[in-house]
């Protein structure tokens, strides 16, 4: 009897017990409601949707990609300031740890990069997708977080973890490293895109980067790296590629349609809804740009009629940019107006640049025509010297990408001073034009809350520890 | 010669015989049974050998206990061929023994006659075997019940036929046996020398103390139980006239929370057992207010061992604004998963709180489990029951508020005030047409109770009947009910009036084949409603200023133009806030819940089961905003909202049972396993921009249509096992486990084990103590264990995508541009949908339990319980706040938060015996106390969560600021303003009653009986401030009616007045609903409900040939009487600003039992 009744409970037992730990795949559920990372990845629309998802996100970053970052650098630097009853501590440079807009700009900058580390996971795992999507698709994402970082550590310098995984258990207490370690990433992967993507844009309007756009980046983070001679071999490689000139009036440029483009982000729905920057476009809010930069520009030149307005507000006149026009213009479906990120001036800058720097003067000097021209402006002489050539750069890029993706406030961070090299170009200028300016106001502050919840992050010098 | 050894000793044992018959049937062509010949030579050669060697040479098993051939001579055999019959013949010749060949098998037997009496050993059989059958009232064999020695409490279990052999030694005359059954009354029989009993029958319980209680996974007695089990019966729950079956445990259960949402009878309920457990996320908070708490904290529901709909707790990170899962809602607001269940459906409730009760529903039983079983047919004369009744619907209280010139003359006082104290309305230091309207625009010689308006009673139907009965092997049931539940609510012209209705069908039918070993139960329940109602509930309107317009002119629309006039350029007055009463919610739902529970007996005591269930629930509502619900004044969009929501429920529960009684020892074992599957699915369509009322039936003719969607599946699987061991009917331990898997977790999380130790003492039993004075029966009980709750939140640790515009979009003008939202390239984008955490796990509540029941006096009549719990949450889900870096501000981990709830319950029950003049009567009196706290939060100052939570406080507290009285104008602030340093500090106070307790008492005399249910709560809340109103303030929605007793409050008239209470303003007055001052006692006792049942005599009835026949009247809400300065209408819940009235019901019908 006894026997009998064991062999019962044990068989039976056995039975749930085993059919409980075979059973683990039983647990699996995949909500109808939620496509699961395999399955977007294992189809070829839906990896296009995820991907396009980067862009998205970029659009509805309203303090990072989506001009925060151009409206906040251009008052950090010397091209604009908001006018208000409250104190504009990016103008000041008076900026604390415990800012909101600085706190906003670091999340939402690590939101786009788990965005986009996620789709990378996923398209390096993929296998049902075609060879020639999915090195596309892994090519734009690459070239979006290069894109990512390089504004990242354009802001934080030496403070930010470098984040290649979507990985939250990992990623929370990741430590900040030196920028060349982030510098080497966003080379490794822009090598990378260039050798994933082709000249061919995905589908209209050059709102997905092509390779071209990877050259472009690399070729600026090589003139901010030094590597003079690779960036000239890049810029040129953009520049004679013929996709790009000639080069529209300045009144043409920032369209939709505008020939120099090289990537440029699409809107979304309501655009009075996207957070357009003051920067950019008047809104009404009185973000003017400073005396400095309005005089900066040289008389007749084509730009200050076609980027700066004249706004008149309580009976007086405040000078503020229009880069574009009608952004705002939500009973057009389509708009005439994209956001451009990358565009052929900066490009012949950028070889100027390092033309200049390598000795190449007369170079550097014809680039720096060939955007003269096209605002109207005389030619330089070619007969300027080294540090004459660097000046006209300096001008050339503050005007000619003013108000833009924060280049002035990079720019004067990376450039020697004139008068002592070992103190930066922003020492020198914006040392002179802010009482509060210091050193340390070169680099934003790690948010407050961002070190109290990971211990293995640095602060900025100047700024709380803690 | 030589013999080989010995193969085998064949025992007689359970295996070997399953096998030996097994081989037998396929041997059976290829094994002669008989005539085989054998040989075998020897001298003195033991049976064993030989019988070993008859084996080999044949092929034949033998058969027999060890011990019958211990007394067995040697035997020697003739070196030649034989027969096996001649060869065993010879064998057993003299030893007392005999044998049978039957299918390959010899089975050798004592032949005890034979054996001389000098052979026969000593210690043999010095027992006696007392034989008997147990049956009961319906002459069905009881089997299990058990059967004890009282004298040396050893015992035995009847078989399937209800037979039992009890073998005892040195019986004695006074020996008397106690037969026992669950649900059955207790026998007790002398034995006087008899050593066969007969036939006893065992009549159903009577006493408490035996009455079967449901528990998980089985049934116990009270006698026995180690766990914290309530059970509330059928008798009890017809005694409330309620729809829904939560209703019938208010104040009867120590330390259940029970208090509906809305004034619907389908309304939602919140209920929690032993205070609230669980900490809501982030998220979850700011979507749900502070009721989310009660939500995630409320108990397992299971209807006949299976799980039913889950609440539903919306997807937060999803940040869907509406709830797709539980459809759309209209004046009642949530629909509660049980409404689908009739209550005179129900046979019983059980409510389990502790550990040791709980633990072996493991993963969902944090929270406590109430186990719900139906009603199944009984056996005997087929019964047909009708029962009819007819009642109303009408406000459970009503306030005393102000008549119009009470009214004006509170705002011309606050205005006064106001005016005095410089405090401007709407820019303006005096009343004008558009910061006074009422006093101003309306027509001042109106006077209206908006009570009357909006809260009048209301018909209600009911009507059921049942048909049950059956033979011995089989029982059936089946039942039909239609409840229909008029609204009070006004409606508008030519719109169907608002009801709600609800028709459910059952059926049950039991059966077992003759031989008792298989049996099947199959029940399914139907149910289906329809309600319409407003689209909001327009409950808080009765506080409207008392000359406020009508609500619909004359021609039965809703008035907007009598609520407004143009004046000078300007719209003064006020927006008709009632076109909610053209706005109409439509409901429909249908719910099927199918269950089947087959069980098969193995070998004796040995038992298989499986309970399977189905649950199929689906529903459509829709709400249409026509142009009627349009104020004039703006321009007309006609909307409608479509919702499709359904809910599939499956499980499958196999288990094994065995029963065993050994002398004093008595054991049960119990090994499960379960399945069960929940699929959810919610849309809900927006639609707008419709040209035509008579368009909105579908989504076709709408120009814009936002669709949100949502969709949940959960997985979960279980392994269990449980041992209940008594010692000697005195000492109880119960062990139960249960390791448990869930799809709310990632690999490697899924599994938790949870599980509970119980230990009992009867120590009524002891001897050196059972001769207790009073105290006839007292057990004292004591559990410790493991639980757990599944995360709220799906597939937090699943990472997955989601389109970024969950939403189609409608092509016409002016909505054509939304056509690109979240839209790239004409792809419709998908981002990521959280930042994920596989890690996620469960979260595990340890709880412990100390208990005492005692019965006093020998009839056992008066029963006294005290209960003490401890039990403290902890590894909590959390939002987590997590650097930035990770892609999220916060994402789910587990935190080892702790909540921690203790408390005290006490029951206190008296049952009379009839008298000899047929007086009879009982009470009932419950009581708990529960503390709630919140222990420990590592981390609450850095997270999102820190302005909701401090450690050491309640989880569902309100924050107070005491209130400073200025003097030079009575205007209430949270401090000193002339006081720079003076800093506003919030007190938290805990609005869950810090003491609740019920009640029930009955009275009867022969055929007519009286009982009453009554609630008591110790609790405090808002007693002075109702709605959003202070007095003499005009808010907006002109909510700003007060109780008449403002007008006799001590309050501020002038500087020298600057202590006694705050002045009446019309301006100036902001946070008062955060002012400690309001906060008082606000305890009360309720009549919940009270019934009057008349029967007809029995001489009657047997003249008529019906069964029974009885009148009665019922009644639910049926008085609340505040114990202290409770001003509001809702004295059940007083922590809340916005209070709904509460709903009484009363009834009356008849019942027939033909």
């Amino acid at each position: 009897m006894r026997t009998s009744k064991l062999v019962y409970v044990t068989t039976i037992w056995l039975l749930l017990t085993s059919g409980l730990t075979a059973c683990n795949k039983l647990l699996d559920v995949s909500p109808s409601d939620e496509t699961t990372i395999d399955d977007m990845f294992g189809d070829s629309a839906l990896a296009e949707a995820a991907v396009a998802g980067i862009y998205n996100n970029m659009n509805r970053q309203g303090h990072f990609e989506w001009s925060g970052l151009s409206y906040n650098t251009a008052r950090s630097a010397d091209e604009a300031i908001w006018k208000s009853f409250f104190p504009d501590y990016f103008a000041a440079n008076t900026l604390t740890y415990t800012d909101n807009d600085v706190r906003t700009m670091w999340s939402q900058g690590y939101s786009s990069l788990f965005t986009i580390n996620t789709c990378i996971a996923g398209l390096q795992a993929a296998t049902k997708l075609s060879q020639p999507q999915q090195s596309r698709l892994l090519g734009e994402a690459m070239f979006c977080r290069a894109f990512t970082y390089f504004n990242l550590v354009n802001t934080w310098g030496d403070a930010i973890p470098l984040i290649t995984t979507p990985d939250a258990q990992a990623n929370q207490v990741a430590k900040s490293v030196p920028r060349q370690q982030v510098y080497d990433q966003m080379i490794a992967d822009l090598v990378q895109a260039q050798s994933l993507l082709t000249v061919v844009y995905a589908g209209t309007d050059r709102v997905r980067p092509n390779l071209m756009a990877v050259h472009a980046l690399l070729a600026r983070v090589y003139l901010y790296q030094g590597r003079f001679g690779e960036a000239v071999t890049l810029s040129s490689t953009v520049i004679n590629s013929n996709l790009y000139t000639p080069l529209p009036k300045p009144a043409a440029l920032f369209l939709r349609t505008g020939k120099e483009t090289i990537w440029q982000l699409m809107p979304g729905k309501d655009k009075l809804m996207e957070p357009v920057g003051d920067a950019l476009i008047y809104l009404g809010t009185p973000t003017m740009l400073t005396r400095e930069l309005a005089a900066a520009f040289e008389p007749g030149d084509l730009r200050r009629k076609a980027w700066v307005t004249d706004q008149p507000l309580l009976g007086q006149s405040f000078t503020t940019a229009c880069k574009y026009k009608n952004l705002a213009d939500n009973n057009d479906p389509v708009s005439n107006e994209y956001y451009i990120v990358l565009r052929l001036a900066e490009q012949y800058l950028i070889r100027a640049e390092a033309n200049s720097r390598l000795g190449n003067t007369a170079l550097a000097i014809a680039d720096l025509n060939i955007i003269r021209e096209r605002a109207g402006l005389l030619a330089l002489s070619a007969s300027l010297d080294q540090q004459q050539c660097m000046l006209a750069v300096e001008q050339e890029r503050r005007v000619e990408l003013c108000t833009e993706w924060g280049h002035r406030w990079f720019d004067l961070r990376r450039w020697p001073g004139l008068v002592n090299p070992s103190r930066t170009r922003a020492d020198e200028i914006l040392g002179v034009l802010k009482p509060d300016w210091q050193p340390a106001s070169l680099w934003y502050p790690v948010p407050q809350r961002e070190l109290q919840l990971n211990p293995f992050l640095v602060q900025n010098p100047g700024y709380p520890a803690r | 010669m030589t013999l080989p050894v010995p193969f085998m000793r064949c025992k007689l044992s359970g295996t070997r015989r399953i096998h030996l018959l097994l081989l037998g049937l396929v041997l059976m062509s290829s094994v002669p049974a008989f005539s085989q010949q054998v040989r075998i030579a020897g001298k003195d050669l033991r049976l064993e050998q030989v019988f070993a060697e008859i084996s080999k040479q044949t092929g034949l098993e033998f058969f027999y206990p060890s011990v019958l051939l211990k007394q067995a001579h040697p035997v020697s055999l003739p070196d030649q061929p034989m027969q096996v019959e001649g060869i065993l013949t010879l064998c057993l010749q003299g030893q007392g023994l005999g044998f049978s060949i039957s299918n390959g098998t010899i089975i050798i037997y004592r032949t005890q006659n034979n054996v001389p009496a000098e052979k026969q050993p000593v210690e043999e059989d010095p027992f006696v075997e007392i034989r008997g059958r147990i049956v009961d009232s319906h002459g069905a064999p009881v089997e299990m019940a058990s059967v004890v020695l009282g004298r040396t409490r050893t015992g035995t279990l009847t078989d399937p036929s209800g037979s039992f052999i009890l073998k005892m030694k040195a019986p004695q005359l006074t020996d008397v046996l106690t037969i026992s059954f669950v649900g059955l009354k207790e026998l007790q029989v002398a034995l006087a020398g008899k050593t066969n009993v007969g036939q006893l029958t065992l009549q159903p319980a009577d006493h408490a103390l035996d009455e079967s209680v449901v528990m998980a996974y089985g049934a116990t007695s009270e006698r026995f139980r180690t766990g914290d089990i309530t059970t509330i019966r059928a008798a009890e729950i017809e005694k409330t006239p309620s729809l829904n079956v939560v209703e019938a445990l208010a104040a009867r259960v120590p330390g259940l929370y029970v208090r509906q949402n809305g004034s619907n009878p389908g309304s939602s309920y919140k209920m929690n057992l032993r205070g609230v457990n669980v900490l809501p996320t982030f998220g979850a908070i700011l979507s749900a207010g502070t009721d989310v708490v009660h939500t995630l904290s409320k108990p397992l529901v299971v209807v006949d061992g299976l799980p039913t709909a889950p609440d539903l707790v919306t997807d937060i990170d999803k940040n869907l604004l509406t709830n797709p899962l539980s459809g759309l809602i209209g004046a009642g607001g949530d629909r509660d998963p049980l409404y689908w269940l009739n209550p005179s459906d129900v046979e019983s409730i059980t409510v389990l709180k502790d550990a040791e009760a709980t633990a072996l529903y493991g993963s969902r039983a944090s929270n406590g489990v109430i186990m719900i079983t139906t009603k199944k047919g009984k056996p005997g004369k087929t019964s047909f029951q009708v029962t009819v009744n007819t009642g109303i619907n009408a406000p459970a209280r009503r306030l005393n508020l102000l008549s119009t010139p009470q009214y004006l003359a509170m705002r011309r006082e606050g205005w006064n005030n106001s005016i005095a104290a410089g405090l401007p309305v709407n820019g303006s230091n005096k009343p004008d047409a558009l910061n006074a309207y009422d006093m101003l625009v309306w027509d001042t010689t109106r006077t209206t109770d908006w009570q009357h308006e909006l809260l009048s009673s209301a018909p209600v139907y009911n009507a059921g009947m049942s048909l049950s009965g059956g033979r011995k092997t089989t029982v059936y049931r089946l039942s039909a009910n239609y409840n229909h539940f008029t609204s009070s609510y006004p409606h508008a012209r030519a719109t169907p009036a608002f009801r709600d209705s609800r028709a459910t069908f059952s059926g049950s039918v039991s059966t077992r084949s003759a031989n008792n070993r298989l049996k099947l139960t199959t029940s399914a329940t139907f149910s289906t409603i329809a309600s319409r109602q407003p689209s909001r509930s327009p409950d808080p309107y009765i506080f409207l200023a008392p000359d406020a317009p009508s609500i619909f002119d004359s021609a039965g629309d809703v008035n907007y133009k009598g609520w407004w006039q143009a004046r000078a350029g300007e719209v003064v007055g006020d927006n008709n806030p009632f076109n909610m009463l053209a706005e109409h919610f439509q409901d429909q739902r249908t719910t099927l819940f199918v269950r089947t529970k087959v069980s098969y007996e193995l070998i004796r005591s040995l038992v298989f089961a499986v309970n399977a269930g189905y649950a199929d629930s689906k529903g459509t509502q829709t709400i249409t905003k026509p142009s009627s619900a349009n104020d004039p004044r703006y321009a007309l969009i006609r909307q409608a909202s479509f919702g499709h929501n359904k809910h599939t429920g499956l499980s499958i529960e196999p288990e094994l049972r065995y029963k065993v009684r050994w002398g004093r020892h008595h054991l049960e074992l119990l090994a499960g396993g379960g399945f069960q599957s929940d699929d959810q699915e919610g849309t809900i369509e927006d639609a707008s921009g419709y040209t035509a009322d008579d368009q909105m039936n579908s989504t076709a003719g709408a120009a814009l249509v936002i669709k949100t969607g949502e969709a949940v599946e959960r997985k979960s699987i279980a392994a269990l096992g449980r041992l209940s061991y008594r010692y000697a009917d005195e000492i109880l331990v119960d062990l139960s486990g249960r390791r448990d898997g869930s799809s709310s977790f990632g690999p490697g999380r899924r599994f938790g084990n949870f599980g509970s130790v119980g230990l009992g003492w009867i120590f009524t039993k002891a001897s050196w103590i059972r001769q207790l004075p009073a105290i006839s029966f007292g057990k004292i009980r004591g559990s410790y264990g493991i639980t757990g709750t599944q995360s709220a939140i799906p597939n937090a640790y699943l990472s997955t995508y989601r389109p970024a515009n969950d939403f189609y979009w409608g092509t016409l003008p002016p909505y054509a541009y939304y056509t690109t939202y979240g839209n790239y390239q004409g792809i419709n984008t998908y981002s990521v949908t959280r930042v994920t955490n596989p890690y996620l796990g469960w979260v595990q509540s340890v709880g412990l339990d100390l208990g005492i029941d005692l019965y006093l006096f020998k009839d056992q009549r008066l029963k006294v319980s005290l209960q003490w719990y401890q039990k403290t949450t902890g590894n909590q889900i959390i939002s987590k706040p997590v650097s930035t870096v990770t892609g999220a501000e916060t994402y789910y981990a587990n935190a080892p938060v702790k909540v921690r709830n203790q408390g005290i319950e006490a029951i206190i029950d008296y049952a009379s015996k009839p008298n000899r003049a047929g007086w009879q009567w009982y009470v009932q009196v419950n009581g708990a106390a529960n503390r709630n706290q919140l222990l420990s939060y590592p981390g609450l100052e850095n997270s999102p969560l820190q302005s909701f939570y401090d450690i050491g406080q309640p989880l569902v507290y309100q924050s107070l600021y005491p209130a400073f009285l200025q003097k030079e104008t009575g205007v209430y602030s949270v401090v000193d303003p002339n006081d720079r340093n003076a800093r506003a500090v919030p007190v938290k106070v805990s609005d869950y009653p810090a003491f609740t307790g019920g009640v029930q008492t009955g009275i009867s005399w022969k055929n007519i009986s009286l009982s009453a249910s009554l609630a008591v709560a110790k609790q405090k809340g808002f007693t002075n401030m109702q709605g959003t109103a202070y007095p003499g303030l005009l808010p907006a929605g002109s909510l700003s009616n007060q109780p008449v007793a403002v007008i006799n409050d001590p309050r501020w008239h002038s500087v020298a007045d600057s202590t006694i209470g705050g002045a009446f303003h019309a301006a100036g007055v902001s946070y008062f609903q955060s002012l400690d001052i309001y906060w008082n006692d606000a305890s009360y006792v309720a009549i919940k409900n009270a019934t009057l049942t008349v029967g007809m005599p029995s001489a009657w009835l047997r003249k008529t040939g019906i069964q029974a026949f009885s009148i009665y009247a019922r009644a639910e809400n049926l008085a609340f009487i505040p114990l202290s300065g409770y001003r509001g209408i809702n004295p059940e819940q007083p922590g809340l600003t916005t209070q709904l009235p509460l709903r009484m019901l009363l009834v009356s019908g008849l019942t027939i039992n033909l």
